[in-house]
Protein backbone atom coordinates (compact mmCIF):
# COMPACT_ATOMS: atom_id res chain seq x y z
CA UNK A 1 0.00 0.00 0.00
CA UNK A 2 1.89 3.12 -0.91
CA UNK A 3 5.10 1.18 -1.41
CA UNK A 4 4.18 -0.08 2.37
CA UNK A 5 3.67 -3.78 3.27
CA UNK A 6 0.50 -4.01 5.18
CA UNK A 7 0.07 -8.00 5.18
CA UNK A 8 -0.38 -9.13 8.55
CA UNK A 9 -0.79 -5.58 10.37
CA UNK A 10 -3.77 -4.99 12.98
CA UNK A 11 -7.25 -4.01 11.26
CA UNK A 12 -7.05 -0.99 12.95
CA UNK A 13 -3.42 -0.13 11.03
CA UNK A 14 -5.02 -1.64 7.95
CA UNK A 15 -8.06 0.96 8.33
CA UNK A 16 -5.66 3.57 8.61
CA UNK A 17 -3.05 2.64 5.92
CA UNK A 18 -6.53 3.78 3.62
CA UNK A 19 -8.18 0.75 3.34
CA UNK A 20 -11.56 0.07 3.76
CA UNK A 21 -13.61 -2.63 3.32
CA UNK A 22 -17.33 -3.57 2.58
CA UNK A 23 -17.01 -7.10 4.37
CA UNK A 24 -18.73 -9.66 3.04
CA UNK A 25 -21.11 -10.29 5.59
CA UNK A 26 -23.03 -7.42 6.91
CA UNK A 27 -24.44 -8.72 10.29
CA UNK A 28 -21.78 -10.30 11.11
CA UNK A 29 -19.10 -8.05 10.42
CA UNK A 30 -20.58 -4.99 8.95
CA UNK A 31 -22.71 -3.33 12.00
CA UNK A 32 -23.01 -3.99 15.53
CA UNK A 33 -26.78 -4.69 15.44
CA UNK A 34 -27.44 -3.14 18.88
CA UNK A 35 -26.13 0.49 18.45
CA UNK A 36 -28.21 2.59 17.00
CA UNK A 37 -26.96 3.73 13.20
CA UNK A 38 -25.54 7.12 14.01
CA UNK A 39 -23.16 4.65 16.61
CA UNK A 40 -22.24 2.56 13.50
CA UNK A 41 -21.34 5.08 11.47
CA UNK A 42 -18.71 5.99 13.14
CA UNK A 43 -17.76 2.24 14.03
CA UNK A 44 -13.69 3.23 12.41
CA UNK A 45 -13.19 6.81 13.57
CA UNK A 46 -15.68 6.78 16.78
CA UNK A 47 -11.85 7.88 18.35
CA UNK A 48 -11.35 11.02 16.41
CA UNK A 49 -12.08 14.11 16.36
CA UNK A 50 -14.68 15.58 15.75
CA UNK A 51 -16.80 12.55 17.22
CA UNK A 52 -14.39 12.37 20.41
CA UNK A 53 -11.96 14.37 22.41
CA UNK A 54 -9.69 12.86 24.80
CA UNK A 55 -11.83 10.05 25.20
CA UNK A 56 -15.24 11.70 25.67
CA UNK A 57 -17.66 11.16 22.97
CA UNK A 58 -19.37 13.63 21.02
CA UNK A 59 -23.01 12.86 20.92
CA UNK A 60 -24.05 16.29 19.07
CA UNK A 61 -21.43 15.94 16.15
CA UNK A 62 -22.05 12.15 16.15
CA UNK A 63 -25.58 12.52 15.62
CA UNK A 64 -25.18 15.68 12.72
CA UNK A 65 -22.40 13.63 10.85
CA UNK A 66 -25.54 10.39 10.88
CA UNK A 67 -28.51 12.53 9.86
CA UNK A 68 -26.24 14.18 6.92
CA UNK A 69 -25.28 10.39 6.20
CA UNK A 70 -28.72 9.06 6.25
CA UNK A 71 -29.57 12.40 4.10
CA UNK A 72 -27.02 11.78 1.52
CA UNK A 73 -27.16 8.18 1.64
CA UNK A 74 -31.13 7.93 1.35
CA UNK A 75 -30.71 5.37 4.52
CA UNK A 76 -34.53 4.97 5.60
CA UNK A 77 -35.71 5.68 8.21
CA UNK A 78 -34.06 9.00 8.75
CA UNK A 79 -33.72 8.05 12.70
CA UNK A 80 -30.72 8.54 13.52
CA UNK A 81 -31.25 6.97 16.58
CA UNK A 82 -32.83 3.51 15.42
CA UNK A 83 -31.24 0.30 16.05
CA UNK A 84 -28.96 -0.95 13.25
CA UNK A 85 -30.58 -4.44 13.56
CA UNK A 86 -34.23 -3.04 12.95
CA UNK A 87 -33.44 -1.60 9.52
CA UNK A 88 -34.11 -3.43 6.07
CA UNK A 89 -30.69 -5.75 4.57
CA UNK A 90 -30.55 -2.59 1.91
CA UNK A 91 -30.70 0.60 4.45
CA UNK A 92 -28.27 -2.11 6.70
CA UNK A 93 -25.63 -1.94 3.49
CA UNK A 94 -26.15 1.86 3.00
CA UNK A 95 -24.86 2.34 6.52
CA UNK A 96 -21.92 0.41 5.63
CA UNK A 97 -21.35 2.18 2.88
CA UNK A 98 -21.98 5.53 3.96
CA UNK A 99 -19.48 4.97 6.51
CA UNK A 100 -16.38 3.10 4.51
CA UNK A 101 -16.82 5.92 1.29
CA UNK A 102 -16.88 9.05 3.69
CA UNK A 103 -13.66 7.77 4.62
CA UNK A 104 -13.00 7.94 1.43
CA UNK A 105 -10.38 5.19 0.97
CA UNK A 106 -7.59 4.71 -1.14
CA UNK A 107 -8.73 1.55 -1.53
CA UNK A 108 -11.96 0.13 -1.27
CA UNK A 109 -12.38 -3.58 -0.81
CA UNK A 110 -16.47 -4.78 -1.72
CA UNK A 111 -17.09 -8.01 -1.03
CA UNK A 112 -19.92 -9.08 -2.36
CA UNK A 113 -21.94 -5.69 -1.43
CA UNK A 114 -25.06 -6.70 -3.11
CA UNK A 115 -25.90 -10.01 -1.73
CA UNK A 116 -29.87 -9.94 -0.54
CA UNK A 117 -30.51 -6.64 -1.99
CA UNK A 118 -33.78 -5.79 -4.50
CA UNK A 119 -33.21 -4.37 -7.22
CA UNK A 120 -32.99 -0.85 -6.35
CA UNK A 121 -30.64 -1.49 -4.04
CA UNK A 122 -27.91 -3.02 -6.15
CA UNK A 123 -28.13 -0.10 -8.59
CA UNK A 124 -27.81 2.41 -5.61
CA UNK A 125 -24.31 0.38 -4.83
CA UNK A 126 -23.01 0.15 -7.86
CA UNK A 127 -23.68 3.39 -8.48
CA UNK A 128 -21.72 4.72 -5.48
CA UNK A 129 -18.77 1.97 -6.64
CA UNK A 130 -18.42 3.48 -9.94
CA UNK A 131 -18.41 6.92 -7.94
CA UNK A 132 -15.61 6.07 -6.34
CA UNK A 133 -13.44 5.06 -9.20
CA UNK A 134 -14.37 8.31 -10.68
CA UNK A 135 -12.88 10.12 -7.86
CA UNK A 136 -9.45 8.04 -9.08
CA UNK A 137 -9.71 5.40 -5.84
CA UNK A 138 -9.12 1.88 -6.21
CA UNK A 139 -12.37 -0.15 -5.81
CA UNK A 140 -11.53 -4.01 -5.77
CA UNK A 141 -14.93 -5.92 -6.02
CA UNK A 142 -15.92 -9.26 -5.18
CA UNK A 143 -18.71 -11.25 -6.25
CA UNK A 144 -20.50 -14.75 -7.19
CA UNK A 145 -22.24 -12.31 -9.87
CA UNK A 146 -20.96 -12.93 -13.21
CA UNK A 147 -22.88 -9.49 -14.61
CA UNK A 148 -22.37 -7.75 -11.65
CA UNK A 149 -18.68 -7.87 -11.93
CA UNK A 150 -19.02 -7.80 -16.28
CA UNK A 151 -21.20 -4.59 -15.26
CA UNK A 152 -19.32 -2.76 -12.75
CA UNK A 153 -15.78 -3.34 -13.30
CA UNK A 154 -12.79 -2.13 -15.74
CA UNK A 155 -10.42 -5.20 -15.00
CA UNK A 156 -11.37 -8.58 -13.40
CA UNK A 157 -9.46 -11.36 -12.34
CA UNK A 158 -10.31 -14.31 -12.31
CA UNK A 159 -9.27 -16.75 -9.26
CA UNK A 160 -9.26 -20.72 -9.85
CA UNK A 161 -7.34 -22.96 -7.01
CA UNK A 162 -6.18 -19.64 -4.77
CA UNK A 163 -4.39 -17.85 -8.06
CA UNK A 164 -5.38 -15.42 -9.99
CA UNK A 165 -5.52 -17.17 -13.45
CA UNK A 166 -6.12 -14.37 -15.60
CA UNK A 167 -6.44 -10.61 -15.76
CA UNK A 168 -8.70 -9.44 -18.50
CA UNK A 169 -10.23 -5.92 -19.79
CA UNK A 170 -13.67 -5.64 -19.11
CA UNK A 171 -14.21 -3.32 -22.24
CA UNK A 172 -12.08 -5.83 -24.51
CA UNK A 173 -15.15 -7.77 -25.99
CA UNK A 174 -13.77 -10.72 -27.29
CA UNK A 175 -12.39 -11.68 -24.25
CA UNK A 176 -14.77 -10.34 -21.15
CA UNK A 177 -17.85 -12.61 -22.13
CA UNK A 178 -19.61 -15.45 -19.53
CA UNK A 179 -17.94 -18.14 -22.02
CA UNK A 180 -14.25 -17.16 -21.79
CA UNK A 181 -14.93 -16.38 -18.32
CA UNK A 182 -16.57 -19.22 -17.20
CA UNK A 183 -14.04 -21.52 -18.73
CA UNK A 184 -11.44 -19.71 -16.61
CA UNK A 185 -13.73 -19.88 -13.45
CA UNK A 186 -13.55 -23.89 -14.04
CA UNK A 187 -9.88 -24.12 -14.58
CA UNK A 188 -9.67 -24.62 -18.09
CA UNK A 189 -7.60 -21.00 -18.46
CA UNK A 190 -5.19 -21.00 -21.14
CA UNK A 191 -1.93 -19.37 -20.27
CA UNK A 192 -1.37 -19.33 -16.85
CA UNK A 193 -3.00 -22.52 -15.87
CA UNK A 194 0.21 -24.78 -14.79
CA UNK A 195 2.83 -22.50 -12.59
CA UNK B 1 -38.88 1.67 25.45
CA UNK B 2 -37.42 2.79 28.76
CA UNK B 3 -40.68 3.36 30.42
CA UNK B 4 -42.09 -0.28 29.59
CA UNK B 5 -38.84 -1.57 31.03
CA UNK B 6 -39.65 0.09 33.92
CA UNK B 7 -43.16 -1.27 33.83
CA UNK B 8 -42.24 -4.72 33.48
CA UNK B 9 -39.70 -5.07 35.91
CA UNK B 10 -42.94 -3.20 38.50
CA UNK B 11 -45.07 -5.73 37.20
CA UNK B 12 -42.74 -8.05 37.88
CA UNK B 13 -42.22 -7.67 41.81
CA UNK B 14 -45.72 -7.32 42.18
CA UNK B 15 -45.81 -10.78 40.90
CA UNK B 16 -42.92 -12.01 42.65
CA UNK B 17 -44.30 -10.70 46.09
CA UNK B 18 -48.01 -12.33 45.19
CA UNK B 19 -45.79 -15.59 44.54
CA UNK B 20 -44.58 -15.14 47.84
CA UNK B 21 -47.49 -14.56 49.34
CA UNK B 22 -48.85 -17.86 47.93
CA UNK B 23 -45.87 -19.41 49.15
CA UNK B 24 -46.89 -17.84 52.94
CA UNK B 25 -50.24 -19.34 52.84
CA UNK B 26 -49.61 -22.67 51.71
CA UNK B 27 -47.06 -22.56 54.63
CA UNK B 28 -49.84 -21.27 56.89
CA UNK B 29 -49.26 -18.19 57.32
CA UNK B 30 -51.30 -14.73 56.54
CA UNK B 31 -49.41 -12.91 54.02
CA UNK B 32 -50.72 -9.91 54.86
CA UNK B 33 -49.62 -10.28 58.08
CA UNK B 34 -46.02 -11.05 57.10
CA UNK B 35 -45.65 -8.10 54.65
CA UNK B 36 -47.38 -6.12 56.95
CA UNK B 37 -44.00 -6.97 59.42
CA UNK B 38 -42.24 -6.48 56.55
CA UNK B 39 -43.14 -3.50 55.81
CA UNK B 40 -42.25 -2.15 59.12
CA UNK B 41 -39.38 -4.17 59.10
CA UNK B 42 -38.16 -1.44 56.52
CA UNK B 43 -39.87 1.61 57.26
CA UNK B 44 -41.11 1.21 60.39
CA UNK B 45 -37.87 3.14 62.51
CA UNK B 46 -35.56 5.40 60.72
CA UNK B 47 -33.13 2.92 62.53
CA UNK B 48 -34.42 0.10 60.31
CA UNK B 49 -33.90 2.47 57.36
CA UNK B 50 -30.55 3.10 57.96
CA UNK B 51 -30.03 -0.42 57.95
CA UNK B 52 -31.17 -1.52 54.64
CA UNK B 53 -28.99 1.22 53.37
CA UNK B 54 -26.48 -0.51 55.15
CA UNK B 55 -27.29 -4.15 54.02
CA UNK B 56 -27.93 -2.81 50.13
CA UNK B 57 -24.49 -1.09 49.56
CA UNK B 58 -22.84 -4.09 49.08
CA UNK B 59 -25.32 -5.28 46.96
CA UNK B 60 -25.75 -2.48 44.93
CA UNK B 61 -22.15 -1.95 43.92
CA UNK B 62 -21.91 -5.69 42.90
CA UNK B 63 -24.78 -5.52 41.07
CA UNK B 64 -23.03 -2.57 39.16
CA UNK B 65 -20.15 -5.05 38.61
CA UNK B 66 -22.16 -7.41 36.98
CA UNK B 67 -24.01 -5.13 35.46
CA UNK B 68 -21.15 -3.67 33.52
CA UNK B 69 -19.14 -6.78 32.68
CA UNK B 70 -23.11 -8.17 31.38
CA UNK B 71 -22.80 -4.83 29.22
CA UNK B 72 -19.50 -5.23 27.52
CA UNK B 73 -20.47 -9.41 26.79
CA UNK B 74 -18.77 -10.57 29.64
CA UNK B 75 -21.05 -12.70 32.37
CA UNK B 76 -19.34 -11.54 35.69
CA UNK B 77 -20.22 -14.69 37.83
CA UNK B 78 -16.65 -13.66 39.92
CA UNK B 79 -18.34 -10.61 41.80
CA UNK B 80 -18.45 -12.59 44.83
CA UNK B 81 -14.76 -13.66 44.60
CA UNK B 82 -13.54 -10.35 43.76
CA UNK B 83 -15.93 -8.89 46.89
CA UNK B 84 -13.83 -11.13 49.08
CA UNK B 85 -10.07 -10.50 47.23
CA UNK B 86 -11.23 -6.38 47.98
CA UNK B 87 -12.26 -7.02 51.50
CA UNK B 88 -9.22 -8.54 52.20
CA UNK B 89 -6.86 -6.27 50.63
CA UNK B 90 -8.83 -3.10 52.27
CA UNK B 91 -8.19 -5.06 55.67
CA UNK B 92 -4.39 -5.43 55.44
CA UNK B 93 -4.23 -2.32 54.44
CA UNK B 94 -6.31 -0.67 57.25
CA UNK B 95 -4.27 -3.04 59.98
CA UNK B 96 -1.06 -2.69 59.06
CA UNK B 97 -0.97 0.82 57.15
CA UNK B 98 -0.48 4.00 59.45
CA UNK B 99 -1.95 6.97 57.61
CA UNK B 100 -4.03 9.85 58.93
CA UNK B 101 -7.86 9.64 58.92
CA UNK B 102 -9.30 10.46 55.22
CA UNK B 103 -6.55 9.27 53.48
CA UNK B 104 -6.05 5.82 55.28
CA UNK B 105 -9.64 4.92 54.05
CA UNK B 106 -9.15 5.64 50.82
CA UNK B 107 -5.79 4.07 50.08
CA UNK B 108 -7.65 0.91 51.73
CA UNK B 109 -10.52 1.87 49.57
CA UNK B 110 -8.07 1.57 46.43
CA UNK B 111 -6.18 -1.33 47.69
CA UNK B 112 -9.44 -3.17 47.53
CA UNK B 113 -10.10 -1.62 44.11
CA UNK B 114 -6.84 -2.48 42.66
CA UNK B 115 -6.83 -6.00 44.63
CA UNK B 116 -10.03 -7.42 42.91
CA UNK B 117 -9.26 -5.69 39.35
CA UNK B 118 -6.42 -8.16 39.32
CA UNK B 119 -8.32 -10.37 40.55
CA UNK B 120 -11.19 -9.58 37.85
CA UNK B 121 -8.60 -9.18 35.29
CA UNK B 122 -7.38 -12.54 35.33
CA UNK B 123 -10.57 -13.88 34.06
CA UNK B 124 -10.58 -11.46 31.59
CA UNK B 125 -6.86 -12.41 30.63
CA UNK B 126 -7.84 -16.29 30.59
CA UNK B 127 -10.43 -15.65 28.01
CA UNK B 128 -8.04 -13.05 25.73
CA UNK B 129 -5.79 -15.57 25.68
CA UNK B 130 -6.25 -19.01 25.75
CA UNK B 131 -10.00 -18.43 24.98
CA UNK B 132 -11.37 -20.31 28.23
CA UNK B 133 -14.91 -19.10 29.21
CA UNK B 134 -15.07 -15.99 32.27
CA UNK B 135 -18.26 -18.01 33.75
CA UNK B 136 -15.90 -20.90 34.61
CA UNK B 137 -12.73 -18.83 35.46
CA UNK B 138 -14.43 -16.50 37.64
CA UNK B 139 -16.51 -19.36 39.90
CA UNK B 140 -13.11 -21.09 40.24
CA UNK B 141 -11.56 -17.99 41.34
CA UNK B 142 -14.68 -17.50 44.01
CA UNK B 143 -12.90 -20.38 46.03
CA UNK B 144 -9.62 -19.58 45.06
CA UNK B 145 -10.52 -16.02 46.94
CA UNK B 146 -11.91 -17.77 49.90
CA UNK B 147 -9.68 -20.18 50.68
CA UNK B 148 -7.10 -17.62 50.05
CA UNK B 149 -8.56 -15.36 51.91
CA UNK B 150 -9.03 -17.77 54.88
CA UNK B 151 -5.09 -18.55 54.62
CA UNK B 152 -4.37 -15.21 55.05
CA UNK B 153 -6.11 -14.28 57.97
CA UNK B 154 -4.31 -17.52 59.65
CA UNK B 155 -1.44 -15.56 59.49
CA UNK B 156 0.03 -15.16 62.89
CA UNK B 157 0.35 -10.90 62.88
CA UNK B 158 -3.16 -10.59 61.38
CA UNK B 159 -5.30 -12.97 63.02
CA UNK B 160 -6.96 -11.87 66.27
CA UNK B 161 -6.30 -14.22 68.83
CA UNK B 162 -9.13 -16.51 70.54
CA UNK B 163 -10.92 -15.26 67.02
CA UNK B 164 -12.28 -16.73 63.94
CA UNK B 165 -11.32 -13.35 62.22
CA UNK B 166 -8.58 -11.03 61.44
CA UNK B 167 -7.39 -7.91 63.38
CA UNK B 168 -10.22 -5.12 63.63
CA UNK B 169 -8.75 -2.19 61.07
CA UNK B 170 -7.04 0.77 62.87
CA UNK B 171 -10.17 4.02 63.74
CA UNK B 172 -8.33 5.90 61.09
CA UNK B 173 -9.17 3.75 58.29
CA UNK B 174 -12.94 3.80 58.90
CA UNK B 175 -15.21 5.36 57.06
CA UNK B 176 -18.50 4.74 59.25
CA UNK B 177 -20.13 8.25 59.79
CA UNK B 178 -19.53 10.34 63.01
CA UNK B 179 -18.18 6.53 64.41
CA UNK B 180 -16.20 8.83 67.20
CA UNK B 181 -18.69 11.56 68.37
CA UNK B 182 -21.66 8.66 68.52
CA UNK B 183 -19.85 7.73 71.54
CA UNK B 184 -18.64 10.23 72.91
CA UNK B 185 -20.26 12.53 75.69
CA UNK B 186 -21.01 15.55 73.50
CA UNK B 187 -22.61 13.01 70.73
CA UNK B 188 -24.71 11.10 73.31
CA UNK B 189 -26.03 14.39 75.01
CA UNK B 190 -27.11 15.74 70.82
CA UNK B 191 -28.78 12.12 70.38
CA UNK B 192 -30.34 11.74 73.45
CA UNK B 193 -32.58 14.99 72.50
CA UNK B 194 -33.07 14.13 68.94
CA UNK B 195 -34.71 10.77 68.78
CA UNK B 196 -34.59 10.38 65.37
CA UNK B 197 -31.18 11.06 64.23
CA UNK B 198 -30.24 8.85 67.40
CA UNK B 199 -32.07 5.89 65.92
CA UNK B 200 -30.88 6.67 62.36
CA UNK B 201 -27.18 6.73 63.53
CA UNK B 202 -27.54 3.47 65.75
CA UNK B 203 -26.61 0.92 62.76
CA UNK B 204 -22.96 1.52 61.31
CA UNK B 205 -24.51 4.00 58.77
CA UNK B 206 -21.09 4.79 56.23
CA UNK B 207 -19.76 6.48 53.13
CA UNK B 208 -20.33 3.29 51.37
CA UNK B 209 -24.31 4.44 50.07
CA UNK B 210 -22.52 7.53 48.77
CA UNK B 211 -19.50 5.55 47.19
CA UNK B 212 -21.85 3.54 45.49
CA UNK B 213 -23.86 6.10 44.21
CA UNK B 214 -21.15 8.01 42.68
CA UNK B 215 -19.25 4.63 41.34
CA UNK B 216 -23.01 4.11 39.46
CA UNK B 217 -22.79 7.33 37.89
CA UNK B 218 -19.20 7.10 36.94
CA UNK B 219 -20.25 3.88 35.23
CA UNK B 220 -23.00 4.97 33.63
CA UNK B 221 -21.22 8.16 32.05
CA UNK B 222 -18.16 5.83 31.18
CA UNK B 223 -20.43 3.03 29.08
CA UNK B 224 -22.59 6.54 27.32
CA UNK B 225 -19.82 9.01 26.87
CA UNK B 226 -16.61 7.90 26.75
CA UNK B 227 -15.00 6.10 23.76
CA UNK B 228 -13.97 3.65 26.29
CA UNK B 229 -17.64 2.60 26.87
CA UNK B 230 -18.21 2.71 23.16
CA UNK B 231 -15.37 -0.21 22.31
CA UNK B 232 -16.43 -2.05 25.23
CA UNK B 233 -20.27 -2.44 24.02
CA UNK B 234 -19.66 -2.91 20.38
CA UNK B 235 -16.83 -5.45 21.77
CA UNK B 236 -20.29 -6.80 24.15
CA UNK B 237 -22.68 -6.72 21.15
CA UNK B 238 -20.82 -7.80 17.83
CA UNK B 239 -17.03 -8.72 18.99
CA UNK B 240 -16.60 -9.29 14.80
CA UNK B 241 -17.46 -6.26 13.72
CA UNK B 242 -15.68 -4.45 16.97
CA UNK B 243 -12.83 -6.14 15.84
CA UNK B 244 -13.42 -5.37 11.75
CA UNK B 245 -13.97 -1.57 13.28
CA UNK B 246 -10.20 -1.80 14.38
CA UNK B 247 -11.22 -2.36 18.41
CA UNK B 248 -8.91 -4.90 20.19
CA UNK B 249 -11.27 -6.96 21.39
CA UNK B 250 -9.10 -8.81 23.62
CA UNK B 251 -7.45 -5.83 25.42
CA UNK B 252 -10.80 -4.99 25.86
CA UNK B 253 -12.20 -7.97 27.23
CA UNK B 254 -9.29 -7.90 30.11
CA UNK B 255 -10.12 -4.20 30.40
CA UNK B 256 -13.55 -4.67 30.86
CA UNK B 257 -13.28 -7.47 33.54
CA UNK B 258 -10.99 -6.02 35.57
CA UNK B 259 -13.13 -3.17 36.12
CA UNK B 260 -16.33 -5.14 36.78
CA UNK B 261 -13.91 -6.62 39.25
CA UNK B 262 -12.59 -3.47 40.52
CA UNK B 263 -16.19 -2.39 41.77
CA UNK B 264 -16.96 -5.86 43.28
CA UNK B 265 -13.25 -4.87 45.17
CA UNK B 266 -15.18 -1.11 46.65
CA UNK B 267 -18.20 -3.47 47.81
CA UNK B 268 -16.08 -5.61 50.10
CA UNK B 269 -13.93 -2.45 50.86
CA UNK B 270 -16.47 -0.24 51.80
CA UNK B 271 -18.14 -3.41 53.75
CA UNK B 272 -15.09 -4.17 55.72
CA UNK B 273 -14.03 -0.39 56.44
CA UNK B 274 -17.86 0.73 57.23
CA UNK B 275 -19.18 -2.33 58.84
CA UNK B 276 -17.36 -5.18 59.54
CA UNK B 277 -14.17 -3.90 60.34
CA UNK B 278 -12.46 -7.06 60.25
CA UNK B 279 -11.87 -10.54 57.30
CA UNK B 280 -13.94 -13.22 58.92
CA UNK B 281 -12.57 -16.80 58.26
CA UNK B 282 -15.79 -18.31 56.01
CA UNK B 283 -16.75 -21.96 55.07
CA UNK B 284 -18.63 -20.35 52.36
CA UNK B 285 -19.27 -17.70 50.54
CA UNK B 286 -21.30 -14.88 52.04
CA UNK B 287 -23.37 -15.01 49.10
CA UNK B 288 -23.06 -10.90 48.00
CA UNK B 289 -21.75 -11.78 44.24
CA UNK B 290 -24.47 -14.15 43.29
CA UNK B 291 -26.89 -11.72 44.89
CA UNK B 292 -25.44 -9.16 42.61
CA UNK B 293 -26.16 -11.26 39.44
CA UNK B 294 -30.16 -10.81 40.76
CA UNK B 295 -29.65 -7.05 41.44
CA UNK B 296 -28.22 -7.01 38.08
CA UNK B 297 -31.03 -8.72 36.32
CA UNK B 298 -33.39 -6.65 37.82
CA UNK B 299 -31.77 -3.09 37.24
CA UNK B 300 -31.61 -4.94 33.82
CA UNK B 301 -28.29 -4.26 33.39
CA UNK B 302 -28.17 -0.37 34.01
CA UNK B 303 -25.51 1.12 36.17
CA UNK B 304 -28.23 3.71 38.01
CA UNK B 305 -31.18 0.81 37.73
CA UNK B 306 -28.79 -0.95 40.35
CA UNK B 307 -29.27 1.50 43.10
CA UNK B 308 -32.95 0.98 43.42
CA UNK B 309 -32.99 -2.44 42.53
CA UNK B 310 -30.31 -3.24 45.26
CA UNK B 311 -32.09 -1.12 47.62
CA UNK B 312 -35.25 -3.28 47.28
CA UNK B 313 -33.17 -6.51 46.99
CA UNK B 314 -31.34 -5.44 50.28
CA UNK B 315 -34.94 -4.51 52.18
CA UNK B 316 -36.40 -7.75 51.36
CA UNK B 317 -33.65 -9.65 53.14
CA UNK B 318 -32.96 -7.61 55.88
CA UNK B 319 -37.11 -7.63 56.23
CA UNK B 320 -36.86 -11.04 55.57
CA UNK B 321 -35.10 -11.63 58.82
CA UNK B 322 -37.90 -10.56 60.97
CA UNK B 323 -40.13 -12.55 59.91
CA UNK B 324 -38.68 -15.36 61.39
CA UNK B 325 -38.72 -13.68 65.80
CA UNK B 326 -42.39 -12.54 64.79
CA UNK B 327 -44.77 -14.80 63.13
CA UNK B 328 -42.14 -17.78 62.84
CA UNK B 329 -42.31 -17.95 59.29
CA UNK B 330 -39.32 -19.05 57.25
CA UNK B 331 -36.98 -16.28 55.63
CA UNK B 332 -36.77 -18.36 52.78
CA UNK B 333 -39.87 -16.99 51.41
CA UNK B 334 -37.69 -13.76 50.32
CA UNK B 335 -35.63 -16.07 48.53
CA UNK B 336 -38.59 -17.31 46.67
CA UNK B 337 -39.98 -13.72 46.09
CA UNK B 338 -36.83 -12.45 44.98
CA UNK B 339 -36.20 -15.65 42.49
CA UNK B 340 -39.73 -15.17 40.87
CA UNK B 341 -38.87 -11.74 40.16
CA UNK B 342 -35.74 -12.31 38.68
CA UNK B 343 -37.99 -15.25 36.71
CA UNK B 344 -40.66 -12.46 35.46
CA UNK B 345 -38.09 -9.89 34.72
CA UNK B 346 -36.23 -12.73 32.55
CA UNK B 347 -39.71 -13.17 30.22
CA UNK B 348 -40.50 -9.73 29.29
CA UNK B 349 -42.38 -10.74 26.84
CA UNK B 350 -44.99 -12.84 29.24
CA UNK B 351 -45.70 -9.28 30.85
CA UNK B 352 -46.55 -7.98 27.62
CA UNK B 353 -48.83 -10.08 26.84
CA UNK B 354 -50.52 -9.80 30.27
CA UNK B 355 -50.48 -5.70 30.40
CA UNK B 356 -52.03 -6.14 26.69
CA UNK B 357 -54.79 -8.72 27.76
CA UNK B 358 -55.45 -6.26 30.41
CA UNK B 359 -55.47 -3.04 28.59
CA UNK B 360 -57.34 -4.69 25.34
CA UNK B 361 -59.96 -5.76 28.07
CA UNK B 362 -60.37 -2.04 29.16
CA UNK B 363 -60.29 -0.40 25.99
CA UNK B 364 -62.98 -2.85 24.03
CA UNK B 365 -61.10 -2.81 21.22
CA UNK B 366 -57.53 -3.64 20.22
CA UNK B 367 -55.42 -0.86 18.58
CA UNK B 368 -52.76 -1.51 16.36
CA UNK B 369 -50.20 0.83 17.93
CA UNK B 370 -47.04 -0.35 15.81
CA UNK B 371 -47.48 2.05 13.07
Amino acid sequence: MNGRNIANLSPREIIDSGINNIPEDRQKRGLVLDFTVAENLILENYHEKPFSQKGRLNHKKISGHAIELMEKFDIRPRNDKQLAGELSGGNQQKVILAREITNDPEVLIAAQPTRGLDVGAIEYVHRYLIEQRNKEKAVILVSFELDEIMDVSDRIAIIYDGKIVDIIDANDADDADEKTIGLLMAGGGSSNETE
Amino acid sequence: MKQSKILITLISIILGLLVGGIALLIAGFNPIEAYGIMFNGIFGSPKYIAWTIVRSTPLILTGISVAFAFKTGLFNIGAEGQYIIGSLAATLVGYFLEAPIIIHAIVAILAGCLAAAIWGGIAGLLKAKFGINEVITTIMLNWTALYFSNFVVFWEPFKRPNRDASQKILDTASIEILEKWKISDAGKEVLNSNEFLKDFLNPPINFGFIIAVLIAILVWYILKHTTLGYQLKAVGFNKDAAEYGGIDVKKKMIISMAIAGAIAGVAGATQVLGVSKETAILATTEGYGFDGIAVALIASNHPIASIPAGLLFGGLKYAGSKLQPNIGAPMEVINITIGVIVFFIAMPKLIQIITSFVSRRKRGVEVDDTK
